[in-house]
């Protein structure tokens, strides 16, 4: 089955139950989301056994988050911007074309460039009426809310977490510290956060297309010859916040592409993501 | 930043409300950008999305990661709730189980969790249920509704749901073919609606 076929409507209401319980892969869920902006009948449906499901989970027991979660939590609100009210139909929201869109990335050879700022790709589908919430507006203030997060958040490709959390928190203190916000090619947004001095950068990404099994997202310092090293793999579902592997260099970007399952030892697709130089 | 996150947690402003504040009053208020209403609907659902998100990874932090993306989402797209079209509760649970899922399949771990949990079995995930009235309350209303689904409609929606299992998934662990496992999800959920009195 294509992705582009449409479900009959006797296909759709097979599937939710599924949808209910959020077991539908995402061909399966996209397709189903386009078929209930069209069917009150099916919209029903779904909401009475989304509620039912709703009542499972009820039934779990209650765990208490940590208490440094929530001070962590609160620090970042000041730099997560909220979404305007007008939104999209929920049906729309989910199924929106860079949500559902894996980055084409035979289509980006242009990129070869990195020393290029201006070759950061942007993406088409970042169209008007869809302007994004954006997590910083410049202010050192995000940068210190964002690395406070990281007692709970950003532990993703094997770094200790109080490995992390000391350098996230070195960052946080760093005079040098700066930031960039580049669209990501396909959908979705990076914000660098670097010290030149501490040799350290991290990432928060937002938004990005969720991407088939045996791909995943991978980081990269980039030299002024174009040589790129691993700085780990990256988890990116939702709003992820990580800090980079490895030493930051002088005169380095920041680039992310999508790589086969595991990473790999040096980029095998063109970067969908590249920081100013 | 220290002072909003105290000034957050001043308890008299934290405890000024006698009267309790429904959710979907906590999150017009979010929408607007109130920390303090968000403290308290932090307060009052974190430890039900965490359980949940528990429940389905284990791990619990990659769980406490996951309920942090989950509040930040909240705080972000609240001004989009739309109490016309079903509960806060609802809202809430239903975005930390999809993201919880969506851990599930992105992760390396969650690929491996097939050796850690297998096919868990209903009942001894209650073992533990204890706590609160409120919480066995609604264990014997799920326990109940569960016992009147057949046992294949059981396995799947359990698998589904508590499993994180998308159906296919499903249909492998039951060797059964994905249309029927489509079935039993449906015709699961749909009883178990019924039975829980779910309004349709």
């Amino acid at each position: 089955m294509s992705d582009r076929d449409e479900l009959r409507p006797d296909e759709a209401a097979l599937l939710t139950g599924a949808y209910a319980l959020n077991a539908l892969e995402p061909d399966d869920r996209t397709r189903l989301e386009a078929a209930l902006a069209t069917s009150e009948e099916l919209r029903t449906e779904v909401t009475g056994l989304s509620d039912t499901a709703v009542l499972l989970s009820l039934s779990s027991r209650p765990v208490d988050p940590s208490p440094q979660a929530k001070d962590a939590l609160m620090a970042l609100l000041d730099s997560t911007p909220q979404l305007s009210a007008q939104a999209e139909t929920k049906a729309e929201a989910r199924t929106a074309p860079d949500a559902a869109a894996v980055p084409s990335l035979d289509a980006q050879r242009r990129i070869r460039s990195l020393a290029h700022s201006d070759a950061a790709p942007r993406s088409a589908h970042r169209a008007e009426g869809r302007a994004r919430a954006r997590w910083f507006s410049g202010r050192a203030a995000g940068v210190v809310a964002a690395a406070a997060a990281a007692l709970v958040i950003g532990t993703v490709g094997g770094i200790a977490i109080s490995n992390s959390t000391d350098r996230l928190g070195q960052l946080q203190a760093a005079d040098d510290i700066q930031t960039t916000e580049q669209a990501v090619e396909g959908g979705g947004t990076a914000t660098v956060l670097w010290s030149e001095e501490l040799h350290s950068s991290a990432v928060i990404v937002s938004d990005l297309p969720a991407l088939d099994a045996d791909e995943v997202y991978q980081l990269w310092y980039v030299d002024q010859a174009g040589d790129a090293v691993s700085a780990g793999t990256l988890d990116a579902n939702g709003t992820r916040l990580q800090l980079l592997d490895g030493e930051r260099g002088s005169d380095v970007v920041v680039a992310m592409s999508v790589e086969p399952s595991g990473g790999s030892e040096a980029p095998t697709t063109t970067p969908i993501m590249v920081t100013d130089a | 930043m220290l002072e909003l996150v105290s000034r957050a947690l001043e308890p008299d402003e934290e405890f000024d409300d006698v009267e309790p504040v429904s959710k979907e009053t906590l999150l017009a208020r979010i929408a607007g950008g109130d920390r303090e209403a968000f403290s308290a609907l932090y307060d009052e659902t974190a430890p039900r999305v965490l359980g949940l998100i528990r429940r389905l990874l284990i791990d619990h932090a990659q769980s406490e990661e996951v309920c942090q993306e989950v509040f930040l989402e909240i705080w972000q797209t609240a001004p989009r709730f739309d109490a016309a079209k079903g509960g806060a509760t609802t809202w809430i649970l239903t975005m930390a189980h999809r993201r919880a899922v969506d851990r599930i399949r992105s992760s390396q771990s969650g690929r491996d969790r097939d050796t850690r949990i297998g096919i868990r079995d209903y009942e001894t995930e209650y073992d533990h249920v204890a706590e609160t009235v409120e919480v066995k309350i609604e264990h014997e209303r799920v326990k109940e509704a569960m016992g009147r689904l057949t046992e294949l409609q059981r396995q799947a929606v359990t698998l589904a749901y508590y499993g994180g299992y998308s159906h296919s998934e499903v249909a492998k662990l039951l060797s059964v073919p994905i249309g029927t496992v489509k079935t039993r999800l449906r015709d699961g959920m749909i009883r178990l609606r019924d039975e829980m009195g779910v309004a349709s």
